[in-house]
């Protein structure tokens, strides 16, 4: 036998079982049904990191990773102005909207063995230059919290480690011109293991429980979202229920690095939704956001950023969805 | 030891709707030593070029001093830099040593040409052109990385015409470095600041012969002190955009725009010759296609280059805005060196129209270089043009041209006036 009937030949000629589904190349015969079929368990994720190759306003191929277009100085775009992201049992769109030039906002979608995780973060528009805090807060925390999980097989560790390594990376953002506004954005991340879900954040996009029970695990950092907790406000601030100004977030200009944590253990299957105020604007009611929640995630995922452009996408808009399945239940 | 470079862009990066100007002051400082890593200094070459025309005998003190200074030159070199000296009249000739060519610099060769010095006489006229000539042909026979002249003269270039001169500058340029002084009161402004902007130098009068001394050992000593040769200012401007100019504007206004050597569509490199442990301030403004409010554009990269390796890299940006507080802000750098230059401007064109004659103009253009100068506080200047005009008010500009003005106060004046001050910088907040 040369190769697998279902995954072609091997990847090196001496190998005696698929990579991919452990058949056995010598006899034909398949992986042994009781055994788990062997996978990856080291993390992989992936994040809407721009990944175009010539610059949108004059056509000219990007040199190196240089932050200007060489041809005609445009700034080159740290993420794509729309992606959809889709591992299976994690998903996510992120859309520059209607009204943005840019989309400053950042998703990362990953999984290491059977765990799911995402990262939803929002580039502050009055810093400078927010989408580079933002990707670097994405990527590090996705790849911090995967990677602290792989290691302690505890998801509100990784969480708090996945916050931390996010708000070094989104500080160091910050070159020495900066000036008062360095780079700067929130950040949410979600975790969904066998049987806990967990969620962590910083400033104020969001994490929804979309179960039997939905309900918004988050409280933003912001002084409407304190004052409606029922939390005292930091010493200095107007006491303004209107106010969106965030009191915590993650940059140069912020000392904020320990997450606020929720975990739940729930009793049946749901979704995960971790999202930025521009879903959250339009539509935040639990219920409402639990009724659009079924189907692919993916699929959930598109409908819930179409709810926010059709409502006008004043913002950019990024959404991403985690399943945690009943158990032994499939992902659908 | 190694050199580093490093460089602060003072700008306001944002424009109005429609704005296409963008104007940011680069200050580069090189700290330390040797760029290499090597720990020597680069090799050297230096030729010192003395008038010994008949006017240096008189009085007697300016060849005496001249002779002193240097030999003080020759003292200040270090072993086995390569060094001649010229004499020059309406020729050049070969003071040591004897035959055109260099020596490097040791106990004996310092002792013969010192003896050699001490034996000139000062006897014709001045043909400034002969001497970069023959200077310029005894470095082509030079490997060193940094060559450096001193040219010391007494008289104006009467000997020679000035397309012959210009075309000995034009032959020179990038070849090496020559930093020029006036003695006595016959020298004119204008040819030593044309030296000095061909061939990246310094340009000065003394005002009396004994300061030849210092002014030699402080020109040997800074030639002997650069550890990074043959520098650029290398300037990427974007597809759409025009440089209007680069100008060099500390420690003196130097406009390189003409001198840039296009290394590419968008590239362009400008001359500034040898750096040692020094900071200038470049002035670079470029004019953009205008983009859309809330937009932004890298309007130019701003790049230090010595034999082909970068050494420091700034960017000068530019984005729209419609908030009229952030798009009128006037950078303070930007508008101090706006009027350095000025300064430097009016104070040569108001010479320019006294000697002609032409007072009006003469009174205006000198009154506004004394209100300049009163506003940026640059005191130097100041006290040069109160020897040219009697200051009635230096606020409003208010000035009478004085009637006796002695012509060294007049062509001092004129050779200090590219000399800038800095502005103190603001403590951030």
């Amino acid at each position: 036998m040369i190769g697998c009937p279902d995954h072609g030949p091997p990847s090196e000629p001496d190998h005696r079982f698929c990579e991919v589904c452990g058949r056995n190349l010598l006899t034909g015969e398949p992986a042994p049904q009781s055994e788990p079929a062997p996978q990856s368990v080291s993390p992989t994720w992936l994040s809407s990191r721009a990944a175009e190759p010539a610059c949108a306003s004059c056509g000219t191929a990007y040199v190196g990773d240089e932050a200007y277009c060489d041809h005609c100085g445009r700034r080159r775009p740290v993420g794509r102005e729309h992606a959809d992201l889709d591992l299976g049992a994690v998903a996510g769109v992120t859309d520059r909207g209607m009204r943005r030039r840019r989309n400053e906002d950042a998703i990362a979608v990953g999984r290491t063995g059977d765990v799911t995780a995402a990262v939803v973060c929002d580039g502050v528009s009055t810093s400078t230059h927010p989408d580079t805090a933002a990707y670097a807060a994405a990527e590090a925390g996705i790849a911090a919290l995967l990677a602290a999980f792989a290691h302690t097989a505890d998801p509100t560790r990784a969480t708090l480690d996945g916050a931390q390594a996010a708000a070094a990376a989104a500080r160091a953002t910050a070159g020495p011109d900066a000036g008062d506004s360095p780079p700067s954005c929130t950040y949410v991340s979600g975790i969904v293991t066998a049987d806990t879900v967990t969620v962590g954040w910083i400033g104020d996009s969001r994490a929804y429980w979309l179960g039997a029970d939905p309900a918004c695990l988050t409280v933003d950092d912001s002084v409407a979202g304190q004052l409606a907790a029922g939390r005292p406000l930091p010493p200095g601030l107007d006491a303004d229920p209107e106010s969106r100004a965030l009191i915590r977030w993650l940059g140069a200009d912020s000392d904020a690095t320990e997450a606020q944590v929720v975990s739940l253990r729930p009793a049946g299957p749901g979704r995960l939704l971790l999202c930025t105020d521009g879903l959250h604007d339009y539509l935040s009611d639990p219920r409402a956001l639990a009724a659009a929640a079924s189907g692919q995630l993916i699929d959930v995922a598109r409908r819930l950023t179409t709810i926010a452009l059709d409502g006008g996408g004043h913002d950019n808009v990024t959404v991403a969805v985690l399943s945690h399945a009943a158990s032994g239940g499939s992902v659908q | 030891m190694t050199a580093q470079f490093s460089a602060e862009v003072d700008q306001n990066q944002y424009l109005p709707e429609g704005g296409r100007v963008v104007d940011a002051i680069v200050t580069v400082t090189a700290q330390g030593g040797d760029l290499r890593g090597t720990g020597a200094a680069p090799s050297a070459a230096e030729v010192i070029m003395v008038d010994v025309s008949g006017s240096m005998g008189m009085p007697a003190q300016k060849i005496a001093e001249a002779k002193k200074a240097t030999a003080i030159a020759i003292d200040t070199l270090r072993d086995g830099v390569a060094f001649a000296v010229v004499a020059g009249t309406t020729t050049a000739y070969m003071v040591y040593p004897p035959d055109a060519r260099m020596v490097p610099a040791s106990a004996q060769t310092r002792a013969e040409a010192k003896a050699a010095v001490a034996r000139l006489r000062a006897d014709g006229g001045t043909a400034m052109g002969r001497w970069l000539d023959l200077a310029n042909y005894l470095f082509a026979g030079q490997q060193a990385e940094v060559k450096h002249a001193i040219l010391l003269t007494d008289g104006q270039n009467q000997h020679e015409s000035p397309q012959d001169f210009q075309r000995v500058l034009s032959a020179c340029e990038g070849k090496f470095v020559c930093d020029s002084r006036g003695v006595g009161a016959d020298w004119v402004a204008r040819e030593l600041r044309l030296i000095a902007s061909t061939l990246l130098g310094t340009a000065d009068g003394l005002e009396d012969p004994a300061e030849l001394p210092a002014a030699f050992q402080t020109m040997t000593e800074a030639a002997m002190g650069k550890s990074v040769a043959d520098v650029s200012l290398r300037v990427w401007t974007p597809a759409s955009a025009t440089v209007r100019f680069v100008k060099q504007v500390y420690p003196q206004v130097e406009d390189l725009t003409g001198r840039r050597t296009e290394v590419s569509g968008r590239i362009g490199d400008y001359p500034t010759g040898a750096w040692g442990a020094e900071s200038r301030d470049y002035h670079v403004s470029v004019e953009v296609e205008p983009d859309a409010v809330g937009e932004e554009m890298l309007a130019a990269r701003v790049s230090l280059i010595s034999g082909g390796q970068l050494l420091t890299e700034k960017l000068v940006l530019a984005r729209w805005t419609d908030d009229t507080a952030l798009s009128t802000k006037i950078n303070p750098q930007v508008a101090h060196y706006t009027g350095q230059a000025e300064l430097a401007a009016v104070i040569q064109e108001g010479l320019k129209a006294r000697d002609a004659g032409d007072v009006d103009t003469a009174t205006a253009k000198l009154g506004r270089a004394v209100q300049l100068a009163a506003a940026s506080g640059h005191e130097g200047t100041a006290k040069l043009l109160a020897r040219v005009v009697d200051v009635v008010d230096a606020p409003t500009g208010t000035v009478r041209l004085k009637k006796q003005v002695a012509g060294v106060d007049a062509e001092i004046t004129n050779v200090r006036s590219v000399k800038t001050v800095r502005v103190k910088k603001k403590q951030e907040g």
